[in-house]
């Protein structure tokens, strides 16, 4: 099961996650890390008793978020200046 | 410009950590701690209550019949919040369409130009050809168990609605969409539409108590009415009145809504001057 | 003291939320850092929700009734709707992005026509 060992480091992986979503000069780079981010939280959330949340949040957020934005980049620059 | 900005980062990071130290701790909310006991068989039972979540746990598979509470609460309890939260997908879905528009207007479609510059690259793998025809079917009934099943497992119209729409978002790669997708577009937005129509339309069927009424719930055993004693069961899915009704309304319309988005925005990204929008 | 790493957790994403939106310059780095203040609100109400040694809210197949304690369920009912709410947020925001940017053929926010910058 989840010992307190994994927990801290779930929660690291969304801190980490975050920070490198927002570091990154490539913005498919920056999405990616962002759609990893959804999935810890995803992990976090089903740890939390929530299933319906942490299913809402796996489909919404790492599926659909990333192809919107992606979408989005193709009609715009990849690159950050 | 930048020591404003940095002392008032400076500012909010303190004044979070301060208000995070004085909540209660993690894992001891406020709450009964014994209300689960001594339940009657009443259908209202007010006993051992502190504060609104005791009574949505206390009587919630009483009152409305679903095993699971949180999808009772979004559909029963707080229905009333659903229906703005579907008002403003609505809204965006039609936003997005509008503003989209603009630019699909000043291309000037003709009916042949979906051909020329659908230009999928030729060496594609097989499995990106192929596969969403074998993996399309899955999601969608996938989509559709979490539908149907909401008042009783982890699921509801929300999740159910996503799960399928990211199935649209399969096709979008795999080159399934291209000729017709005017066709698609409008068949998409007019489901949606009736979706919303219907969630409205059987908010107004129990009129007679209130707006939203869950007028099924203690009925006929026949038709969504069977009455569930408390405690765990192994789930019935003739319960929870108007909410599978509910629930498969808001599926259609988040699912169709999404759709529609992912097409339109797909729809300007490959149809147009994208050679000189792209620098790298 | 493991459980209050959640609360450090949130208010770290706030804060990488809110440091971005100050100080980066493309605006689909702005969206995300939107999205990424979305994900720390919705982690704090199921935080708020969380009881020790309880289960989901559901009737299901659940654990006898002697031993049964459930987590609060509004706060989840709450967060369903925000996170389709947020979804919904960010792809409108993403297509006025698309538009500023065939009007002005560049995404950085001090270069927009119109925006003057006071220093």
């Amino acid at each position: 099961m989840i010992t307190p060992v994994i927990f801290i480091i779930l929660c690291l992986a969304i801190i980490i996650t975050a920070v490198l979503s927002l570091y990154f000069k490539d913005l498919v780079a920056c999405v990616v890390s962002y759609s990893v981010l959804s999935l810890v939280l995803t992990v976090v959330y089903f740890y939390l008793d929530a299933p319906d949340v942490a299913i809402a949040e796996a489909a919404i957020g790492a599926a659909l978020t990333i192809c919107i934005f992606i979408i989005a980049i193709i009609l715009t620059r990849r690159h950050e200046e | 410009m930048k020591l404003g900005s940095l002392l008032s980062l400076v500012l909010i990071l303190g004044f979070l950590f301060v208000a995070v130290l004085r909540l209660h701790p993690v894992g001891q909310p406020l709450g009964h701690p014994g209300v689960m006991k001594d339940r009657g068989s009443a259908v209202t039972d007010t006993a051992n209550i502190f504060t609104m979540d005791d009574y949505y746990i206390r009587n919630g598979q009483a009152e409305t019949g679903s095993n699971n509470i949180v999808a009772s609460v979004v559909f029963d309890y707080r229905g009333f919040d659903t229906l703005g939260e579907a008002t403003v997908l609505f809204l965006v879905v039609s936003s997005i369409s509008m503003l989209m528009y603009t630019i699909l207007k000043q291309k000037k479609i003709k009916k042949d130009h979906f051909f020329k510059i659908y230009n999928f690259p030729t060496d594609i793998s097989r499995i990106i050809s192929f596969g969403p025809y074998l993996l399309y079917p899955i999601i969608i009934i996938f989509g559709a168990y979490l539908v149907a099943h909401g008042h009783l497992s982890p699921g509801g119209g929300f999740q159910g609605g996503a799960v399928m729409a990211s199935g649209t978002a399969l096709l979008l790669i795999s080159s399934l969409f291209t000729i017709h997708i005017q066709r698609v577009r409008r068949v998409f937005s007019f489901f949606e539409s009736l979706g919303l129509a219907i969630y409205i339309g059987l908010g107004f069927a129990g009129i007679g108590t209130s707006f939203l009424h869950n007028f099924l719930a203690q009925g006929n055993p026949l038709f969504l009415g069977r009455a569930i004693p408390f405690g765990p069961n192994p789930g019935y899915l003739n319960s929870a009145g108007l909410l599978p009704l509910l629930s498969l309304a808001i599926g259609i319309e988040v699912f169709f809504g999404i759709s529609v988005i992912l097409v339109t925005m797909y729809h300007v990204a490959m149809d147009g001057d994208i050679k000189d929008a792209q620098e790298s | 003291m493991t459980n209050f790493f959640l609360y450090i957790t949130v208010v770290l994403l706030l804060f990488f939320g809110v440091a971005t939106l100050l100080f980066k310059r493309n605006l689909i780095k702005i969206v995300i850092a939107l999205n990424i203040l979305e994900s720390g609100v919705n982690l704090f109400f199921i935080t708020l929700a969380f009881k020790n040694d309880a289960t989901a809210p559901i009737f299901t197949l659940a654990p006898d009734l002697a031993e049964l304690k459930m987590v609060l369920p509004t706060p989840q009912a709450l967060i369903l709707t925000n996170i389709v709410i947020g979804f919904a947020t960010s792809a409108l925001m993403l297509a006025f992005a698309v538009l500023v940017y065939r009007n002005n053929k560049t995404l950085d926010i001090r270069k927009l026509k119109g925006i003057e910058i006071h220093d």
